[in-house]
């Protein structure tokens, strides 16, 4: 053959010389022989090593490109690591029971129950604690008849036709099975020629696995189905990656969008089943909310009905101010501290008292506990580690700064006996409102306006975080950032290591009672990538300063000064040094939900310049549903329907009806001589003790009206007062200053949120829920699905 | 050392052209280096590199020259390639600058000769040419027969239509 450069010169003279559709058909030929389908060149694997460097968005399009594109760009470890990518995590141990359920019942039968709204009696055989009673079925028949087998027989796999035969006269032995699944559109099938219809009619479009629509082009995958394609019948049934990533997006969005519907306990129909006063503290999993409330109970709601599942627990003697509880067999407890200086230890799945102590001096206003401790704070300005099970005198969950104090003790068996008390930790100048607790660190914030982080082991305050300009409410510790909410009305964001305030967040008009923050780090994101993206951020600043920036305020006495609420742009820092970037970091998803005083629930998401901005302000109840003050007689219930949502019933409490607590006289906190109503309501006796005794005594003659007792300025003493001052109406809020707001409120004390709903309590009796699933059955599913991370 | 970096290896392509190749270049591959250590006398005995042609086995030793100082991979590439940046380096992108088929060939080069580095600057470079593209625009770079209906692609369409941001 001649030489190429001989070749190249024929084939440029030739070429002119054609006509013009030669030319055309030239050129395309042209392209066949130098462009080629990669899908097509390239082993599966490296293809798919290709398109791990896509976006979602980019895979979808991807997947419109042709029938073999589709199909590849529908793998499951794709959207597996797409999923971990948006650092959303799913919950093994509700996922697991509903797989093992699709192993025996078929994934069709379980499809179909996940999209319907109604819950019957599979789904209770779908729930973790079926699980063990299960495990020990005949599981070896029972897979033969999945469903999603019988589809691939169907597909021309003869073998799998044949054993899905065997699958339906198994079936037919096993009636009883098919008969309750209650609620579930999957007949039984009587005879097998009956179970191929029921597969052939079941096939649509949307539920032929990927490799089938290589082998049948007639089929096409649309929407990615529940389940993962399978291969043979001996891999157990999985729920799809990129049907979880889709629905755990389609629920997010109603986030960024504020698509919910709500929802309150106690259930409108069961009105007799709720608090009989305002709720100061509420915990919720997947299937159960806790709550506390004034009226000195505890309730346990099924989330899933919205009822109460067993009488209120009684054992308080006042408030219920703070609790924690873990349903998990192994656990099986529940926390609560009160304003009557208790902590009682529940059975959470019998409600009985398991252990009582008289915790503290004063109010318990929060705790936390973990596999290891209980920590409590009080309005005594003490927190206290108590050990959750007997301990062996030696035992390395003794703190070391107490180890020498149990040496000497006198000890049965040489054992430190359950629930014992292990350490104090002195240190705050005022109540301490808020405990976290984070490997051997715990995170306490106080009225003295400081944030203190303490190491177990010592016993010692190892850092403090200061930045708020009065008592701070609420704290929240994920090992790397503090989140804390303050009655300076902000929420603000510290480096737990540095110390430093990496993002202010203003936006609430009173005391941020309650605060939550999911960051959403990918698990793979390590403390050294943080640092080095805080490390970028801090050479921008220098960069900056260089060119001539006037640098924002860094004086914190300044509280005029405008914060930075998460930007990383040079003009706007405040904080150098910091081992987290502005704002904390993060994934996309990252958000705050904080509860105030001033009746609203803020949602923050980061801009796109990483600023935290509210993205959604929830209220409990419509605006026109408040009523007076004056006209309170009774608790009035409101339910009003407007823009399809549930709006809140307006609770109003009956402060008046409660005896009038004593008041022993006691002397004002050491930093705030001159703090005066800010326990002035207070819910009870006990928690009134502390600080407040002159305004204390007014105010319970003068109920709601104390709302802005007249001299109150330093709202820091409302957050001292802490947790218990709830009722205090305007204790904290300046603006209602001289003038007594005569109504009643809707005060958040409490919120905690999950992927799905943000649930809130308040001086309000009703538990009130925001649901982001907003009815959609599959968004309810994937976010009880969902496990919340850091 | 320094002798054994300048120790020289032949390696024989497909299409038995011996090329001799210094040894720290030619152990940028994982397949080479194990078979050096295998040999035991390396330099004597030609290495064949099954697999690949002559033009692609100097392009991809080009490659390896080129990089034959970089530092072994650390957790923080691990991290990195976690994160899916496709950032490439310039002299990569320029060195990528390929004919397709020659590209798709240097993959598949760098998958067999087990050169993790090389392979992940190939899939990049392809990733790169689909991102932010319409199907269209993709078929088109590919030569791709478009084998959906017109129902079929609206069908995706608005199947799609939950990632969209608003």
């Amino acid at each position: 053959m001649l030489p190429i450069d001989k070749r190249h010169a024929i084939a440029q003279a030739l070429v002119p010389t054609l006509p013009n559709p030669q030319k055309e058909e030239l050129k395309l030929l042209i392209d066949r022989l130098t462009h080629f389908d990669p899908a097509i060149y390239l082993p599966t694997e490296i293809f798919l090593l290709t398109f791990s460097y896509l976006t979602p968005r980019e895979l979808l399009t991807a997947g419109a490109v042709s029938r073999i594109w589709r199909a590849r760009a529908q793998d499951e470890r794709l959207w597996r690591s797409c999923f971990a990518r948006e650092g959303w995590v799913m919950d093994p141990t509700q996922t697991e029971p509903l797989e093992q359920l699709a192993e025996r019942r078929g994934t069709k039968a379980v499809e179909v129950m996940i999209k319907s709204s109604e819950r019957g009696k599979m789904e209770d055989e779908a729930s973790p604690s079926a699980l063990e009673r299960r495990s020990s079925r005949k599981r070896g028949r029972d897979e033969a008849f999945s469903d999603g087998e019988g589809d691939r027989g169907l597909l021309g796999h003869v073998d799998e036709a044949i054993s899905q035969f065997d699958g339906a006269v198994d079936e037919l032995s096993h009636n009883v099975h098919v008969d309750s699944m209650e609620g579930v559109e999957a007949a039984p099938p009587t005879n097998s020629a009956a179970r191929i219809r029921r597969s052939s009619s079941a096939i649509d479009a949307n539920d032929a696995p990927p490799e089938d629509v290589l082998s049948n082009p007639a089929a096409l995958l649309l929407a990615p189905p529940v389940f993962q394609p399978r291969d043979s019948q001996q891999q157990k049934p999985k729920l799809s990656w990129p049907y979880l990533y889709k629905q755990r997006r389609r629920l997010e969005a109603n986030w960024e969008n504020g698509l919910y519907k709500m929802f309150q306990l106690p259930h409108p129909d069961h009105p007799e089943e709720g608090h009989d006063e305002c709720v100061y503290t509420i915990q919720h999993t997947h299937r159960h909310l806790v709550s506390g409330s004034r009226d000195r109970t505890i309730r346990i709601w099924d989330l899933a009905t919205n009822r109460l599942k067993r009488a209120p627990l009684v054992g308080h003697e006042a408030s219920v101010l703070c609790l924690q509880f873990d349903e998990r067999p192994e656990h099986d407890i529940i926390v609560s501290g009160g304003s009557d200086a208790y902590v009682i230890v529940w059975k959470f799945s019998t409600g009985e008292i398991l252990h009582k102590a008289l915790a503290h001096e004063e109010s318990v206003l929060n705790l936390r506990f973990d596999d290891r401790y209980i920590v409590t704070c009080s309005k005594d300005k003490s927190i206290k580690i108590w050990t959750r099970h007997a301990l062996a005198r030696d035992s390395p969950l003794v703190p070391a700064h107490v180890v020498s104090d149990f040496a000497t003790m006198h000890l049965i068996n040489n054992q430190i006996p359950q629930y014992s008390q292990l350490s104090v930790l002195n240190g705050h100048m005022a109540a301490v409102n808020a405990v976290m607790i984070h490997d051997n660190t715990i995170v306490s914030a106080s009225g003295d306006r400081s944030i203190k982080a303490w190491d177990i082991a010592t016993g010692q305050a190892k850092k403090n975080y200061s930045g708020h300009l009065k008592g701070i409410a609420c704290v929240q510790f994920d090992g790397r950032r503090i989140v804390s909410g303050s009655s300076d009305n902000t929420v603000r964001i510290f480096d737990a290591e540095q110390q430093t305030e990496i993002a202010c967040l203003t936006g609430h008009t009173n005391l941020v009672r309650t605060v939550q923050a999911r960051f959403g780090d990918l698990d793979i994101v390590s403390a050294e990538e943080l640092a080095a993206e805080a490390r970028k951020a801090d050479l921008g600043f220098y960069a900056a300063l260089a060119k001539g920036m006037q640098p924002a305020h860094v004086s914190r006495r300044h509280g005029g000064g405008r914060r930075n609420a998460g930007s990383s742009r040079p003009e706007h820092m405040l904080a150098l040094g910091s081992k987290i970037p502005p704002g904390g970091g993060g994934s996309r998803w990252a958000k705050i939900v904080s509860g105030s005083y001033d009746e609203t629930v803020i949602v923050w998401k980061k801009d796109s310049e990483g600023n935290w901005c509210p993205r959604v302000k929830l209220r409990q109840h419509n605006q026109a549903a408040v009523v007076p003050n004056h006209v309170q007689t009774q608790a009035h219930h409101h339910i009003a329907t407007a823009q399809g949502h549930l709006l809140q019933a307006n609770h109003l409490l009956q402060a008046q009806q409660q005896p009038a607590p004593a008041h022993p006289p006691q002397n004002q906190p050491a930093l705030h001589p001159n703090n005066p109503a800010a326990a002035a309501n207070a819910p009870n006796p006990a928690a009134q003790a502390g600080q407040h005794s002159v305004t204390t005594s007014t105010a319970t003659t003068s109920q709601q009206q104390t709302a802005g007792a007249p001299n109150n300025t330093n709202a820091a003493a409302a957050a001292a007062g802490g947790q218990q001052q709830a009722q205090a109406p305007a204790a904290a809020a300046g603006h209602h200053g001289g003038h007594p707001a005569a109504r009643e409120s809707n005060r958040v004390f409490k919120l905690q949120f999950d992927a799905r709903r943000i649930i809130c309590c308040s001086q309000n009796r009703v538990i009130v829920g925001w649901d982001f699933a907003n009815g959609d059955p599959e968004l309810e599913r994937v976010g009880e699905w969902s496990q919340e991370t850091a | 050392m320094a002798g054994e970096g300048e120790q020289m290896v032949k390696l024989v392509s497909s299409d038995q052209v011996e090329i001799p190749v210094e040894r720290k270049v030619a152990e940028r591959s994982m397949l080479i280096k194990n078979m050096i250590e295998d040999l035991g006398a390396p330099g004597e005995e030609p290495i064949p590199i099954m697999n690949v042609s002559e033009p692609v086995l100097r392009k991809v030793l080009e490659w390896c020259t080129h990089h034959k100082n970089d530092p072994a991979p650390t957790q923080d590439d691990d991290a990195d390639s976690r994160k899916k940046t496709t950032d490439i380096e310039d002299w990569d992108q320029k060195f990528m600058q390929v004919d397709q088929e020659m590209l798709f060939e240097i993959i598949l080069a760098a998958n067999y000769m087990d050169i993790k580095a090389l392979l992940d600057v190939g899939c990049k470079t392809v990733a790169n040419m689909i991102k932010g593209k319409s199907p269209e625009e993709i078929r088109k770079t590919f030569n791709i027969q478009n084998d959906f209906t017109p129902e079929e692609e609206d069908q995706i369409r608005r199947e799609n239509e939950w990632a969209e941001d608003r």
